[in-house]
């Protein structure tokens, strides 16, 4: 049946999708979330929300990582994240940069956004637009302010 | 110091998780469910019937609303959400289709893009039905930008979201709305703006019953069940923002 072809294939292309995009956006909602149970969540239900969609998404790429961040996004709304929440230690690997992510969690979460799919995901302003649902010029400024801020809390004064 | 391109590659050590096995769990799942709040809903189900089988025995009618307060017969379960069906339906304020609106179309499922949306989700600020010459029309209106819309037919059983309760659905065909990055909640200011019905039953030429079954994680779901009626035509309007769907009679 012509159905059930459209949907392995969709299911297929969304699986080359997922081992192309997964781990990078797993690893952007980590710093975005600072908490690997929020990235995990955030990313599991985007991939699966876009799986009953099935082929009717044109830009897979941008649909998933708008809907991890959105569900993340929604995740810490719901329980804000608090210097309580700072995760214990080993939480994370020791391999993280602490004081980065740290640094990030002080930012709102439109300019911390920006700035993780600017500086992480390599995403272009037209892109972060696509990936956010935020204007071009809403992502310009967020990106500008939260690239400043963020170099104040890391202590880097020639910005 | 490293400029912050490279602090940013650092988090490309932190070891991914493999989810992709979860990701097919949870899209056959029929919908994410959340048994904590599920086993709660039905205690208070159990509860509920205690209560008024006890109201019954007693013939304690008098005084107060009662039982007869809680959901219509047509949606099932979970009083937490009494959706009250709602006969009264005021006049849209929505224009008259024009030769500029999309024409009706039976090929489904429609998506519709987001326009003007922000980062956090819409909140719904109305939610009506009315019935026009030709048509019956759903408004959502929100404030500054309206949510992707995604409207296919549903399959049965049809179930609550995050829930999983099942959920009774008047008409034929059902059809799903599904509004991503939107919300009755605004989360951030602790208010929902829209304090209406959210089961209408309306008795339309065409609407049947229309009922939410979900609002959860920045999507809303509805539930349209309609009176053998394919055809359907969806649009924006601005100022204020809207969401128009019309089931063509």
């Amino acid at each position: 049946m012509v159905i059930v072809a459209a949907t392995v294939s969709a299911t297929q292309e969304l699986e080359a999708v997922y081992r192309q995009e997964g781990d990078r956006l797993w690893r952007a909602l980590v710093a975005f979330s600072r908490d690997p149970e929020v990235a995990s969540d955030a990313v599991a239900e985007a991939f699966a929300q876009a799986m009953r969609r099935g082929s009717a998404i044109s830009d897979l790429p941008a649909w998933v990582w708008r809907a991890g961040f959105r569900i993340a996004a929604g995740e810490l709304t719901r329980r804000p994240m608090t210097f309580d929440r700072i995760p214990e230690r080993g939480y994370l690997p020791a391999t993280a940069d602490l004081d980065l992510l740290h640094a990030l969690a002080q930012l709102p979460d439109k300019q911390r956004a920006a700035v993780i799919l600017f500086y992480y995901a390599d995403a272009p302003v037209r892109e972060i637009s696509r990936r956010t649902g935020m204007s071009q010029l809403s992502v310009r400024a967020n990106l500008s302010r939260g690239r400043k801020r963020l170099k104040e809390l890391l202590g880097d004064t020639d910005a | 110091m490293p400029d912050l391109r490279e602090r940013f590659r650092s988090l490309d050590r932190l070891p991914a998780p493999d989810m992709w096995s979860e990701v097919a769990d949870r899209a056959e799942a029929p919908q994410k469910t959340n048994w904590a709040f599920a086993a709660g809903a039905a205690a208070v189900v159990v509860l509920l019937a205690v209560l008024v089988g006890l109201q019954l025995r007693s013939g304690a009618l008098v005084g107060g609303p009662g039982p007869s307060e809680t959901a219509s017969p047509a949606t099932s379960a979970a009083p937490t959400r009494s959706a009250e069906a709602s006969p009264s339906v005021e006049p849209s304020v929505e224009p008259s289709p024009s030769s500029d609106l999309a024409p009706f179309t039976c090929d489904l499922p429609i998506m519709l893009d987001a326009a003007g949306s922000d980062f956090h989700p819409l909140v719904a600020q109305d939610i009506r039905v009315g019935t026009h010459d030709g048509y019956d029309r759903i408004v959502f209106e929100y404030d500054g930008g309206t949510p992707t819309l995604e409207l296919d037919v549903a399959q049965p059983p049809y179930v609550q979201n995050p829930s999983g309760l099942p959920l009774t659905v008047a008409g034929s065909p059902v059809y799903r709305i599904t509004l991503h990055g939107a919300t009755r909640y605004d989360m951030e200011n602790g208010e929902q703006p829209y304090q209406g019905p959210t089961n209408f039953e309306p008795g339309f030429a065409q609407i049947v019953q229309f009922v939410e079954f979900g609002d959860f994680e920045a999507t809303h779901n509805w539930y349209l069940g309609v009176n053998g009626g394919e055809c359907v035509r969806v649009f924006q309007l601005t100022d204020p923002s809207r969401i128009v769907i019309d089931v063509q009679h």
